[in-house]
């Protein structure tokens, strides 16, 4: 991606390529039938024909759309928290809790959530805030503690409040930072949400799982391209956005 | 008027400011000068309290610092820092409407005020309103960083070297435009620098300071000719310190009646005629400049000449050499 954000032709070619792949797969899956065959054996369906499959990728999204949103939510206000003089002494103990959210595994997770909250959506979303906490947290706090200090010097000396500093100086100039966290979050959890079908969250993860229990290859082909396509694209989409916050906070 | 009291801060264990007491006349430039850790800079934040004093009081036309709140004392002083700390975010001329914007005026008088200062900065509105600190030059956002803090049209201004990022060229411009603005506004100017020639250049006192303690607080000419031994003698010391007392001394101090002798080389000295390279004497040109004069014309004596040209007298160089050391 060029770093004016809009990209060059050969960059808006493929961002269209992919696009178009995505829906045609979701939408008009049919179209592939005649090549995913070849990947079946013992006649077994080509195409997946258990569900739909515009329902259940609008599921996927909705769920790591909750569940980034609520990792967004929580790791940028404990992000704030810490980066503030009276928070800094809960900097260990917050990066602590958020790098455990990290390192254990979501499958563990679903594992010890399921006994508690039982089967589907909740165990899952547990298990995806909890992941998506990391990159958050720590580009919230790369970015405060990024601000140039003569910045936040000469606001200080202007006579800006603390409030004002922070709301008009530190967030704004934060803010693409800020977002990186958050797409590098959401790519991961657009992944990670896959695992959320062996607990019977609706998801794309159910068309891998038939494809696996089936040893039907086409099926897991189709699951993994929907799954990575997303991924692709809202990593694409999120950078513009932040691109064009980046110009505006005067750091390209 | 700032009155600084037996002032003192301590940071921990160490006294970065230590019982510093000192008075600015309004409308002067008071420049503080020495190494860093010497407490410079703790002093003059401490005059709008982004650092609080440990002991001592500070007061501005006779008011306590202390009993303004924080945010207002500030509001009413210009301060500018090294680096400037434009905000990256805004645009020119958003940044220098900071103040005036936090003080709630109306949108037209911050407008105007804005193209006021650009103007007054040499940088047109048309062309430099609406462009990001980003996209200035060195020199263009540290004048930008003083229109700024010009704004809501303060007495006091409050810089922390002002200059160490621009290039010596740019530097020396800089610093004669904030003379000549600082006399045009007759602000009162207290200044941070290392840089003892700065100093020189600019001060109408300078205060030399060393591990938080305030050696000398002299006019220049004075602290040129008498340093207090020490640390203030070794500031000063070098082979500059003659051409510094020089430049602080006009050739109407040793203007002599009478005509000049022939210059060894070019005859008469009149004017520019024999080395254009060099401008004719007037009586308000500094000494230094003249000894340059003399010695590249290799005269004994130069004329001096009034604005409209006409003879006023002559410099002799002897008569310069004798004023180049202190007092005996």
């Amino acid at each position: 991606m060029s770093r004016d954000g809009r990209g060059g032709f050969g960059a808006m070619a493929a961002r269209l390529g992919a696009l178009l792949l995505l829906l045609l797969l979701v939408l008009a899956p049919q179209v592939f039938a005649p090549v995913l065959r070849l990947l079946t054996e013992n006649g077994a369906p080509a195409i997946y024909d258990q569900g739909s499959l515009l329902d259940l990728t609008l599921d996927h999204i909705a769920l790591v759309a909750g569940s980034t949103a609520a990792s967004a939510l929580a790791a940028v206000l404990l992000g704030i928290l810490v980066t503030r003089p009276a928070g800094r002494e809960f900097l260990p103990l917050s990066r602590a809790v958020v790098n455990v959210g990290q390192v254990f595994p979501p499958v563990a997770v679903l594992a010890i959530a399921v006994p508690l909250v039982g089967f589907g959506l909740r165990p899952t979303l547990i298990a995806l805030v909890l992941y998506g906490l990391l990159p958050i947290f720590e580009n919230t706090i790369a970015g405060l503690d990024g601000v140039s200090p003569p910045v936040m010097e000469a606001a200080r000396g202007m006579g800006l409040g603390p409030r004002q500093r922070f709301l008009s100086v530190e967030l704004p100039l934060a803010l693409p930072v800020i977002l990186a966290g958050i797409r590098l979050s959401t790519v991961i959890n657009i992944g990670t949400a896959t695992i959320g079908s062996t607990v019977a969250a609706k998801g794309l993860g159910e068309v891998i799982l038939a494809g696996l229990g089936t040893s039907n290859t086409a099926f897991i082909l189709q699951g993994g391209l929907i799954v990575g396509l997303l991924a692709v694209l809202v990593y694409d989409g999120l950078g513009l956005i932040e691109a064009r916050l980046a110009r505006r906070a005067g750091r390209v | 008027m700032i009155a600084i009291e037996s002032v003192s801060r301590r940071f921990g264990d160490t006294l970065a400011v230590d019982d510093v007491s000192l008075t600015v006349e309004a409308g002067s430039v008071t420049v503080l000068v020495g190494t860093s850790g010497s407490g410079k800079s703790t002093l003059l934040r401490m005059i709008n309290r982004l650092i609080p004093p440990t002991a001592g009081t500070i007061r501005i036309d006779g008011r306590d610092t202390a009993a303004i709140p924080g945010e207002a004392l500030r509001r009413g002083i210009g301060y500018v820092i090294q680096g400037y700390g434009l905000f990256p975010h805004w645009t020119v001329a958003r940044n220098i409407a900071t103040v005036p914007r936090l003080m709630g005026w109306d949108a037209a008088r911050i407008a105007r005020r804005v193209d006021d200062l650009l103007e007054l900065f040499g940088l047109d509105p048309a062309l430099y309103a609406g462009k990001f600190p980003h996209e200035l030059s060195g020199g263009q956002q540290q004048r930008v960083g003083v229109a700024r803090a010009l704004a809501a049209e303060p007495k006091l201004l409050l810089m922390d070297e002002p200059f160490g990022a621009l290039d010596p060229v740019i530097r020396a411009k800089a610093q004669d435009d904030l003379a000549a603005l600082q006399r045009r506004l007759g602000i009162t100017v207290v200044l941070v620098t290392h840089d003892m020639a700065e100093a020189i250049r600019l001060g109408d006192r300078i205060g030399v300071m060393d591990g938080g303690r305030l050696l000398q607080y002299a006019p220049p000419a004075e602290l040129l000719s008498r340093p207090a031994p020490g640390f203030a003698e070794r500031l000063l010391g070098g082979s500059d310190r003659p051409y510094q007392l020089l430049s602080l001394q006009t050739v109407g101090d040793v203007l002599q009646a009478g005509e000049a002798d022939a210059g060894r080389v070019g005859g008469e000295g009149g004017g520019g005629d024999v080395d254009p390279g060099v401008a004719p004497i007037t009586r308000h040109t500094n000494l230094r400049d003249a000894l340059a004069a003399l010695l590249w014309r290799r005269a004994d004596s130069l004329p001096v000449v009034g604005a409209d040209g006409a003879p006023r007298g002559r410099i002799a160089l002897a008569e310069v050499l004798r004023r180049a050391g202190p007092p005996a």
